[in-house]
């Protein structure tokens, strides 16, 4: 695999991440655990791959159904907070497992997972993001996506309305860290090891840059902002912590600049205008 | 030994508590929990590490170098990006001071490297004893400067006009516009001795353990969150408490048991304490 | 002698939308001024122009003494004598009853006057003085509302704001702050009342304003806004006859 197939891969995998952090941030959840829950997808179809010969989609599944429940039973234990202090309360989610998973020679300890066999593909990636993308827009186009904007904007208007916000905030959080943890065990596959400190703040941050720098209004903003913060550093080969630096400093300008991120609804709209058809479109207005 | 634990865990409590009435302070008048208050208290402590080996100046110096470092830097960050937020939502400021604390530590990783380092120990050689017990010279002068500087606080916040016009700013911003308060100043005041204050735990930090390095802001900040959240709701001498049960509980842990998981205790804590009381968290009771 | 509070001809804009329009309004020194209209009326937007907490696009603002409101930053208009009775109390609920009133003697620079002062305002609500070392947010509503107007008498102002006081509260404790009001402007005191409960107002005051949807409609004596056919139908809820 050339160079660059490896840059488009890895974005590809960045790609669905990103969706899994802006589906829950769709309800107004800004959630540091959904780095934690690309981690732990890893972790579990990393396992199972190397431990009991799980194959290639039975380790991704299971690793969808455990991140699945894990996140349900957050999610609910977290219901009643919002805003900041979900924030937080998420963010010590991940440091507790990365304490735990470092402290556990069962997984390889800090110096974390090896010899994951190497199984993903170009195409596994682009055949789960293309699914993906394909469930998160019927998804925003339907009811039940709209009332998750409902909830961001005004939780207890869409209350008064009859929209179900704890529940909603659990599915959207749910089906967020599926996602991500699907993203984790493709990615496992991919690179082969994963450590406790991939589930830490650093991939919190990338979220960050990816959905809100990329446009958190709408699910093409993520994928833009995921490309281009994938493909960007590699083009212009720059360090890790100088990556960092660069990321941190561009997510703190556009937010206090230009808080809809670089693909706002309206220019996504008129772009979609002239390529997609009607029938989209009008699902994408009534949002 | 016991006693001697019970001394360690009363000064990183100490220590504990400083920053948990710092990052209170900055909470009631922000409104925002600055999740970069951590690595002002890192980058504090590298201003105060350098003026240690670069300078003939002491310790006295570095920790002056600290608080001013800590004060410009929540300063800075207040001018410059949470002053064009404020009155919008939440999670914004939220994003920004997640940007400056990452900001903050690649910089310092860069510039500093990744490994930790040796902070410059204070050899005066001073033991005190009492009874059994032996008490550093650097764990009593770290015990003191924090106790004092938090019942100066204190003070200033309860008996003077200029800490009821602080009190009043965190409790209703423009009803004490109404009675002549210029809140603008009290804001710039209140960040400025809250980062400072986180300064000078920075460096207390350093003097106790001996080390100084990039990635202690996101520990520290976390400590402080958990401090804030498990004691902070009652008062400011809840935050106390809550700091130097904290102390207490993580030397206690590490010297008995458990020591990798003392942090993932803490962690678990703070989100326990979040689930089961998710508003039970009144800003302003902090600063009675 | 200058008015104690003229507005004149005062536009009030938020974006697109005009919340006053064109509104004049003068305290003479020693009246009882009131402003009544509904809710959305405009009433409470003249409130924060005058305390420059909102920008007016038209018109000008004179205070105390004929002094040009304009140019005079929010935390800088209670210093030129008018100090603010807010809507819904407003009482800094973390602070005690006691440092509530010291609050509002904050612009007092002459400490000996400030707490002669507070014991004052202790003495004339006892209610009050004993729980002075209370919170003040575990107080009752109505209990609420005489710190409020005793935290604005600390100031020691010539003009009191007072932004619905009556909202809220049980008839019987509205009779009391209506009759505070008279009492406090016996005493001297320039009162503006912006209210909702227009009957009692209009009784209570010299002159009065009528505001609706962002204008005037209405002003002059109350004793005639409450006999006018208009008013009394819109406001005062019963039919008048002119005499």
């Amino acid at each position: 695999m050339g160079y660059w197939d490896h840059v488009i891969l890895i974005a590809g995998i960045n790609c669905i991440l990103a969706l899994g952090f802006y589906l829950t941030l769709l309800t107004g959840q800004l959630s540091a655990a959904h780095a934690a829950f690309v981690g732990s997808g890893s972790y579990i179809a990393g396992a199972l791959a190397v431990k009991a010969n799980f194959s290639f989609y039975p380790s991704i599944a299971a690793a969808a159904v455990l991140i699945g429940i894990a996140a349900a039973i957050l999610g609910v234990i977290l219901q009643r907070l919002s805003g900041m202090f979900f924030a937080i309360a998420t963010l010590g989610f991940g440091e507790v497992l990365i304490v735990i998973l470092k402290n556990n020679s069962y997984l390889g300890g800090a110096l974390g997972l090896y010899g994951v066999p190497l199984r993903t593909d170009m195409i596994h990636v682009m055949g789960f993001l293309a699914v993906i993308v394909y469930l998160v827009i019927r998804l925003e186009g339907s009811r039940f996506g709209l009332s998750f904007r409902a909830i961001r904007n005004d939780p207890i208007a869409a209350a008064s309305i009859g929209i179900d916000v704890a529940r909603t905030r659990i599915l959207s959080f749910v089906l967020g860290a599926i996602i991500c943890g699907i993203g984790g065990a493709l990615q496992v596959q991919y690179l082969s090891v994963v450590e406790p400190d991939d589930l830490g703040f650093y991939l919190t941050v990338s979220f960050l840059l990816f959905t809100i720098v990329g446009g958190r209004d709408i699910f093409l903003g993520s994928l833009v902002g995921a490309t281009v913060f994938t493909v960007l550093p590699e083009l212009l080969r720059i360090t890790t912590y100088g990556r960092l630096t660069i990321f941190s400093i561009i997510l703190v300008i556009i937010v206090i600049v230009r808080p809809q991120g670089m693909i706002d609804r309206l220019t996504a709209l008129r772009w979609m205008k002239k390529i997609k058809p009607d029938s989209l479109k009008a699902r994408f207005r009534k949002g | 030994m016991f006693a001697e634990q019970l001394v360690n865990g009363l000064v990183l409590g100490s220590v504990y508590a400083l920053i948990a009435v710092g990052f209170a302070l900055q909470f009631s008048i922000l409104r925002i929990i600055n999740l970069a208050y951590g690595e002002t208290m890192m980058a504090s402590a590298f201003v105060g590490y350098l003026v240690l080996t670069h300078t003939g100046l002491g310790h006295v110096a570095a920790a002056l170098a600290a608080i001013a470092a800590g004060a410009a830097t929540g300063l800075l960050l207040e001018r410059f990006t949470l002053r064009y937020v404020r009155g919008g939502d939440e999670l914004t400021p939220l994003m920004i001071t997640i940007g400056v604390a990452t900001l903050l530590t690649s910089v310092f990783s860069m510039m500093f490297g990744f490994e930790q380092r040796a902070f410059p120990r204070h050899y005066t050689g001073g033991i005190l004893t009492i009874g059994e017990i032996q008490i550093t010279l650097v764990q009593l002068s770290i015990f003191l400067i924090a106790i004092v500087t938090m019942v100066s606080l204190h003070l200033v916040l309860r008996r003077t006009r200029f800490g009821r016009a602080i009190r009043a700013t965190a409790d209703r911003e423009h009803i004490a516009a109404a009675f002549g308060v210029n809140v603008r100043l009290i804001r710039v005041v209140a960040i400025g001795l809250s980062s400072g204050l986180g300064g000078l735990a920075g460096i207390l930090i350093a003097e106790n353990f001996g080390v100084v390095s990039p990635f202690i802001g996101t520990t520290f900040g976390l400590k402080a969150l958990v401090v804030l959240i498990i004691g902070g709701a009652a008062s400011l001498s809840g935050a106390v408490a809550g700091g130097l049960f904290l102390g207490m509980l993580e030397v206690m842990s590490s010297a008995y048991f458990l020591s990798e998981y003392r942090d993932a205790i803490s962690y678990s804590i703070l989100i326990i304490v979040l689930a089961i009381w998710p508003r039970g968290f009144v800003p302003n009771a902090v600063l009675r | 002698m200058t008015p104690d509070l003229d507005i004149k001809h005062v536009d009030v804009t938020y974006g697109h939308v005009v919340a006053v329009k064109d509104v004049s309004t003068v305290v003479n020194r020693g009246e009882v001024v009131a402003m009544i209209g509904g809710n959305g009326a405009g009433k409470s937007s003249i409130v924060r122009a005058v305390m420059g907490m909102t920008p007016y696009s038209s018109g000008e603002i004179y205070g105390v003494g004929g002094i040009n409101m304009k140019s005079i930053p929010p935390h800088r208009v209670c210093g030129t004598g008018i100090a603010l009775v807010p809507s819904e109390r407003q009482v800094f609920a973390s602070m005690t009853v006691r440092e509530n009133l010291e609050m509002g003697a904050y612009t007092i620079s002459e400490r000996a006057s400030a707490e002669r002062e507070i014991e004052v305002i202790l003495e004339r609500f006892p209610v009050l003085a004993q729980r002075a070392n209370h919170l003040a947010g575990i107080l009752s509503g109505g209990q609420q509302q005489l710190l409020a107007i005793g935290r604005a008498l600390a100031a020691q102002p010539k003009l009191l704001l007072m932004d619905e006081p009556s909202l809220g509260l049980a008839p019987v404790l509205v009779e009391e702050v209506f009759e505070l009001v008279q009492e406090l402007n016996r005493e001297g005191m320039s009162i503006l009342l912006i209210e909702q409960n227009a009957k009692r107002a209009l009784e209570i005051s010299h002159r009065a304003y009528v505001l609706r949807a962002g204008e005037l409609i209405a002003e002059g004596p109350s004793d005639d806004l409450l006999n006018d056919p208009v008013v009394a139908e819109a406001y005062l809820g019963r039919l008048v006859t002119s005499n």
